[in-house]
């Protein structure tokens, strides 16, 4: 089978996926007890008021319909209008997706950056100081918490130290990098034990296959040898812990995303939920659902140009 | 009678302790009031929340609102110490001698930040629609008020009971004035967005989630404010994060400081912090419906005997807090007293216990809402505090949106609520504490609590023009209230913010707000 229909594909079964998460999402905060009407009209409204509000909203229809409903704009792209914002939902989540897409694509390059040579250090000094020097630090950044570090980090680069912003997210291209660093390298150092422990043992093993040795007593240069026939192999674990590790850091962006003040959509999921936001939580929820699909498929893709026993069916 | 006698003494005592302090925060005041304000800068605000919206229609956040505040006038403000109404948008108004009618002579010279004149026209717009069924400040206007245009500078309000405390409804976000001609050019969406101010600041730009800058408006009527030329209000949602940006000197304000860090802030070179007590009251509400030792009256005073209110505000608050001696929400609230505050006496909530419908005690659920710091640790103290009477709380903290649920759905058996009074006037939360639901109330807070003495003396109260009158009314409701003890007051917490040394005239009021416009920097 060939890429193009391999992808083709994927993507119709995305289909199936996303309404699952719809469903799921749609059932789970209408079973959860809180009333939006409730919440948006506060202690001092009387019952017929709340009882017109819920039906003005649509609350008091079948959960059948307006969940019908519900999908039938969702799949015109429509996603309602926000009950705490009345704004539209999308036009919402188009201002709050840019600084967490933002914030993990630098945190997981930054990773990238800082643990692929870290790792591939440790494993050529196997059980040297170097080796044990980094594996020592990063079993000790594995057990802080995020915003633990992430405090550490803003008194001593921020305060002390004033080199980066205390919060924020900034403007322009320069300045976002500026203002998203601390917070990618808050994510970066935790996520770095998993990654270079992975990527370590992966290529320790790659060291010790014989394809490794042969080529080595052929002569291959080190340099070659190491990213021809090693790291290329080590990769490959490393590829997938970081692709399941980048849809979980959607869901843990919320944490950073306080911490730094950064206006994410992490930070919305929140709110929208105490408000018992219907509209902007499914909207939200949508959207992470695809871009851990896409993030999933993505991972596929690189997996398979890794490895090219790796076929696309 | 003696009893009376030193009653009536104390209070004399505690009056005059009391006006004492007030002159010396007001000489205090007039110290710093010496310096002559300045003009210009740039006043920096933390924030701990961004602006959701800045239609006051659809807004019941504390972040929108106060932020709504600065771009958008009233017809009447509060004085900044709160004791009284003040012109703002109307230069004069009167009331009927029934107190069913009120007439608002509006100012010619004030404008929008368009430079649209303020007429008669748009505050029957903003009032009518904030008084729709489906705008979450309907609250804000009691007794069906009417209003009706009758000049381009005069606007009439007609309520269809007597009620004296609505006055003290229109300082609040619902009665902000917005623009007519505004609102139907852009549309609902685009007030939400970009709203057209008609107070002190306009809205210069909003980076959503970040920042919002305001810019004085040229048309405010007091030509003398604001003072700064430009507000940033940042949003920095981490409460160390807010308090590192005031120690660098990066912002001027930073608002609501938790009171564990207050202590640490006290000596820090360069700010200020300052502690105001709130509009509001920690309370615990008793369900007498799910609960039938709840509606023993015994029973709710030992609870109220049982609890240590101090140690509760020295162990959470440290030390940041008032005891709760009163079902009003504070000192600051008109006629309030705590003549009758209820103290700390085991013995005598063992001896009520004993003579109750329980005396072997038994077993509660209190109904949390979970992250909810001062709830949290409310409840343990409660726990431990009732346990010495039998009371067995067991705890049961829930997300908020379900705490709301369970609470006015009826379905709890003691639940925690910090009630705030956004006005001066008591009348504002008396329906939802006292009144059955079909005069307009909530089932007294949901409990199913009902007294009819209460009920008339606070319906002839809101049509009592005559303040000495309304004052005894009043007294005798606080009075009932602390010997029923239809919930257990617990105490009125503080706020903490900081500034830094160089700004003046800001002030944090007992109901959170405060004015930008005030504020100006020494250069």
């Amino acid at each position: 089978m060939d890429f193009a229909s391999f992808l083709m594909r994927r993507l119709v079964q995305i289909v199936p996926v996303l309404f699952g998460i719809v469903l799921v999402v749609f059932l789970v905060v209408r079973l959860i007890p809180g009333d939006p009407a409730r919440i948006m009209l506060g202690v001092y409204a009387s019952d017929e008021r709340l009882a017109g509000l819920r039906t003005q909203l649509g609350l008091d229809r079948q959960i059948a319909a307006q969940f019908f409903s519900f999908l039938g704009d969702a799949a015109q792209g429509q996603l309602g209008t926000s009950l705490v914002f009345r704004r539209p939902v999308l036009e919402i989540i188009g201002e709050r997706l840019p600084p967490t897409v933002a914030l993990i694509t630098f945190a997981v390059l930054l990773s990238v950056a800082i643990c692929v040579p870290l790792a591939m250090l440790a494993a050529t000094r196997q059980g040297r100081p170097p080796d044990q020097a980094i594996r020592g630090v990063t079993t000790l950044t594995l057990a802080m918490p995020s915003f633990w570090l992430g405090l550490n980090l803003l008194i001593l680069f921020a305060v002390l130290f004033p080199i980066f912003p205390v919060s924020g997210y900034g403007r322009g291209f320069l300045d976002t990098l500026w203002h998203l660093f601390l917070p990618a390298l808050t994510i970066t150092l935790s996520l770095a034990p998993i990654l270079i422990r992975t990527l370590r043992s992966s290529v320790i093993e790659a060291l010790q296959a014989p394809h490794v040795a042969f080529a080595r007593t052929k002569g291959l240069p080190h340099r070659l040898l190491m990213s021809r026939h090693v790291l290329r192999n080590g990769l490959m674990a490393t590829v997938t812990i970081l692709g399941v590790n980048i849809g979980w850091l959607l869901g843990g962006s919320v944490v950073i995303e306080n911490v730094f003040s950064i206006p994410g959509l992490g930070n919305l999921i929140i709110s929208s939920v105490s408000a018992r936001d219907y509209p902007m939580i499914q909207g939200i929820a949508l959207v992470f659902g695809l871009m851990v699909i896409c993030i999933n498929l993505i991972t596929d893709i690189v997996y398979a140009l890794l490895d090219p026993r790796v076929s696309y069916d | 009678m003696p009893i009376l006698k030193t009653r009536k003494s104390g209070r004399a005592l505690r009056r005059t302790i009391w006006i004492a302090s007030v002159t010396l925060t007001a000489l205090a005041a007039m110290a710093q009031a010496q310096e002559t304000p300045q003009k210009g800068g740039t006043l920096i605000v933390a924030r701990p929340a961004d602006v959701n919206l800045w239609d006051p229609k659809f807004t019941n956040d504390n972040a929108s609102l106060w932020a709504q505040g600065q771009i958008f006038s009233n017809l009447i403000i509060n004085s900044p110490d709160g004791t009284r109404l003040l012109p703002s948008l109307a230069k004069s108004w009167s009331i009927s001698e029934d107190a069913t009618s009120y007439t608002f002579n509006l100012r010619t010279e004030a404008a929008f930040c368009n430079g649209d004149l303020i007429t008669a026209d748009d505050v029957k717009f903003s009032f009518d629609r904030n008084m729709e069924d489906d705008s979450n400040v309907s609250w804000q206007f009691p007794a069906d008020p009417v209003v009706t245009v009758v000049d381009e500078h005069t606007v009439q309000i007609e309520l269809s009971r007597p009620n004296v405390a609505f006055v003290s409804y229109l300082t609040l976000w619902g009665s902000h004035i917005l623009s007519k001609n505004y609102a139907e050019e852009v549309g609902i969406e685009a007030l939400a967005n970009q709203p057209m101010g008609s107070g002190p600041f306009c809205l210069d730009s909003w980076d959503k989630g970040q920042v919002a800058i305001l810019t004085p408006n040229p048309g405010y009527w007091d030509s003398e404010k604001p003072y700064v030329d430009r507000v940033e209000m940042r949003v920095v949602q981490d409460d160390n994060a807010r308090i590192l940006q005031l120690r660098s000197g990066e912002v001027d304000v930073a608002l609501l400081i938790p009171f564990s860090q207050a202590e640490s802030l006290e000596n820090a070179p360069g700010l200020e912090t300052t502690m105001v007590t709130i509009f509001g009251t920690a309370a615990v509400v008793p369900n007498m419906r799910t609960v039938p030792a709840f509606a023993d009256v015994k029973v709710r005073q030992a609870i109220a005997y049982a609890v240590d209110r101090q140690s509760m505000i020295d162990a959470m608050l440290f030390g940041n807090g008032k005891p709760a001696g009163s079902p009003f929400y504070g000192p600051g609230i008109l006629f309030w007293t705590d003549d009758y505050a209820v103290g700390f006496d085991l013995d005598k909530a063992k001896a009520l216990m004993a003579e109750s419908s329980v005396p072997d005690g038994f077993s509660v659920t209190l109904t949390i809402p979970s992250g909810d710091e001062m709830a949290a640790q409310t409840a343990v103290i409660l726990n431990d505090q009732l346990g010495e009477i039998g009371i067995d709380v067991i705890i049961s903290p829930v997300e908020s949106g379900t705490w709301w649920s369970l609470w006015s759905g009826g379905e709890f058996e003691m639940v925690y609520k910090l009630g705030t009074n956004d006005v001066l006037d008591p009348a504002m939360n008396i329906p939802f504490d006292f009144w059955p639901k079909d005069i307009g109330g909530s089932d007294s807070a949901f409990s199913g609590y009902k007294n009819e003495r209460i009920i008339e003396i606070s319906v002839a109260a809101e049509g009592e023009l005559d303040q000495a009158k309304r004052e005894v009314l009043y007294d005798e409701l606080q009075r009932i209230a602390m010997e029923e003890m239809p919930q257990l007051y617990l105490f009125h917490p503080s706020v903490i913010y900081g500034v830094r040394d160089n700004v003046r005239g800001f002030e944090v009021f007992p109901t959170k707000g405060h004015r930008f416009w005030e504020t100006w920097k020494v250069q």
